[in-house]
């Protein structure tokens, strides 16, 4: 890939998950707590909710714009993991790179607070590149270090940055370059429905109009209702109504990226760095999301269909397990194939 | 292999139940594909492979994908063809004000470039909505519209079977679908959408009319319909050219391109 194009797809990604979202504001936040010039206390903003609850919506705001510049930093990385920018491209940005994801409250909070591993790998990056010297070994171990994430394993065969090709075949760039592609795909779409809805933050256990995951949970135990609130418009339905919408997009987007994850097999430092960007949701709160969607996949089987058919009863039982395995996999880190992908839709077919 | 497109992108300033994307190319295009869904479609879910495969095609280096969303469960056909009237004309007449706003800088296209060819890939209801839209374009009298092509997968201009439009609109999840096969879904298009509805009839009328004037391109370039298709008529629109039957695909799958099956892929480059 030409240098020219690799700064296009820096600029490209920019515009796309930082210039035009809240990513900016909380980088300039960062960069005014530097120059001694603080707005907020960003220590207290960046707190774990479960400490002292966060409802205040200016703070919800700007919470959720570091939120998107770590995610914007976990895009980068997966990027550059994938070769679709390089770290030359990068060459006037590491200083500042390095400088905010430094910064100790915003590093408390994706290191500990709320652990997000594509974050970490970025700053070993710009700590590498705007260091000195360094040696080789050390810079694969730091790369191995960016990875893990708090107490969770990671089930992917663990492979240091020295191990990876210095240059990549024409045939190899295709592949990293599909894969970035359909991870963008995914984001962009399915994921981004979710981030702006409902269905997630009931998972992250905020509470809706008085609802929250546990009355979700016991609603799904009544078919009739649930059906005719799953007919309801995305946008003029009530919370119930988005929330059951949206609990379908959520499989889906687990489907996709099961499928995704098991296509980038070959590439195991990009399979890890596409799974470490949604690691919240499959490590950081994995057990209870595991947990709690077991819970609702499981209401489906009680349920009875117009026909009341065994056949129905069968196809029933069959997606419920399908399910269930994928997001037990997903959580685990641990991506096997599978017979029907696109059953959901949204994968192959 | 070079680059020839950037990642997708969501259009700017469209509603959440109707996103639309772009995949633009890395050159300024002087052509684009509009793909349009069907009932209860997505512009990402039912288009999904053309999104990886399309850029890899050297024929389609030159060619801005947009994938067009619009709720396709419970909106009324005139107005769905009316909004999508009015993407089109953008699209038709000043692309760089709906592209522009999602690229950098850097990477706008210049404000006056326009497309000297637009393919719209339609399908199932979105062949409908399409085409209506293309046939009140050319009443108003407007001569960019002659560039545009269409494209059509298992299109639903002749009808469909309502009970299995039920079906594929509460299908929105795999689960749900099997309890609700026989949904009574409150949504305009079942009737409008009935082989002999007035919606239908009116289309076809105007279409034989204008093209008695010489618009030839309300008639379809290429129609594609599926073997085993149980939701739409494959019976012919008047006017268009004989439909490709593709064996082994239902009303579903006509349309989604994967590495072993490249009809729509071939369809689609064969009309730009």
């Amino acid at each position: 890939m030409s240098e020219d194009l690799a700064r296009q797809n820096l600029e490209d990604l920019t515009h796309t998950y930082f210039s035009t979202t809240s990513a900016r504001q909380a980088e300039e936040l960062v960069l005014r707590d530097f120059e001694g010039n603080a707005q907020w206390n960003l220590g207290r903003l960046l707190r774990h909710h479960e400490d002292e609850s966060v409802g205040d919506k200016n703070e919800i705001e700007l919470r959720d714009g570091f939120d998107r510049l770590l995610e914007f930093y976990g895009v980068l990385e997966i990027a550059l993991t994938g070769h679709y920018v390089n770290e030359k491209s990068m060459a006037d940005r590491w200083k500042r790179l390095g400088l905010v994801l430094a910064h100790p409250e915003l590093k408390a909070y994706y290191t500990r607070t709320y652990p997000l591993p594509l974050p970490k790998a970025l700053r070993k990056r710009a700590e590498r590149i705007t260091a000195p010297a360094i040696t080789p070994s050390t810079h694969s171990e730091v790369r191995f270090m960016g990875y893990s994430s708090g107490e969770s394993t990671f089930l992917f065969e663990r492979r240091s940055l020295s191990s990876l090709p210095v240059s990549i075949s024409p045939s190899q760039r295709r592949q990293h370059f599909a894969l970035v592609f359909d991870f963008i795909a995914l984001d962009q779409t399915l994921f981004r429905q979710l981030s702006k809805g409902t269905f997630l933050k009931l998972l992250d256990r905020f509470v809706l109009e008085g609802f929250d995951l546990d009355s979700f949970i016991e609603m799904m135990s009544n078919q009739a209702k649930v059906l005719r609130l799953a007919h309801q418009s995305a946008t003029r339905g009530n919370v119930r109504a988005r929330a059951i919408r949206e609990f379908g997009v959520f499989l889906e987007f687990c489907f996709a990226l099961h499928e995704l994850l098991y296509r980038a097999r070959e590439y195991k430092s990009l399979a890890i760095a596409i799974r470490g960007q949604y690691s919240y949701w499959f490590d950081a709160i994995g057990y209870d999301l595991g947990k709690n969607l077991k819970k609702i996949l499981d209401s489906f089987l009680l349920w009875r269909s117009e026909r009341d058919d065994d056949r129905d009863h069968v196809q029933v039982s069959e997606l419920v397990a399908e399910s269930s395995l994928v997001i037990r996999e997903l959580i685990e880190g641990n991506i096997s194939r599978l017979e029907r992908y696109g059953k959901f839709g949204y994968a192959r077919d | 292999m070079e680059q020839t497109h950037r990642t997708i992108r969501r259009l700017i300033g469209r509603r959440p139940d109707s996103d639309a994307f772009v995949i633009p190319s890395v050159v300024t295009a002087s052509k684009a594909v509009i793909f349009v869904h069907g009932y209860g479609g997505d512009p990402a879910k039912t288009w999904a492979e053309f999104h990886g495969l399309a850029p890899t095609s050297p024929d389609f280096v030159n060619v801005d994908l947009y994938f067009y969303g619009y709720d396709g469960l419970r909106s009324e056909l005139t107005a769905s063809a009316g909004l999508f009237r009015g993407f089109l004309r953008r699209l038709g007449t000043a692309p760089g004000t709906l592209i522009n706003q999602t690229l950098p800088q850097l990477l706008r296209r210049p404000s006056d470039f326009e497309y000297t060819k637009i393919v719209i890939a339609g399908h199932s209801l979105g062949a409908v909505l399409a085409r209506r839209a293309l046939v009140d374009l050319t009443k108003s009298g407007e001569s960019w519209v002659s560039r545009v092509s269409l494209a059509l997968f298992a299109p639903a201009h002749m009808g469909a079977t309502i009970s299995e439009l039920a079906k594929i609109v509460s299908s929105a999840n795999a689960i749900f679908a099997i309890f609700t096969a026989s949904a009574k879904f409150k949504s305009p298009l079942i009737s409008q959408l009935s082989p002999n509805s007035a919606e239908l009839a009116l289309l076809r009328a105007e279409v034989s009319e204008l093209t008695r004037r010489g618009n030839a391109h309300l008639l379809a370039e290429k129609v594609v319909i599926a073997q085993f298709e149980n939701v739409v008529s494959n019976v012919g629109f008047p006017g268009d050219p004989d439909a490709y039957p593709v064996e082994g695909h239902d009303h579903k799958t006509v349309c989604k391109p994967t590495r072993s099956y490249s009809v729509p892929l071939d369809i689609v480059r064969a009309c730009l």
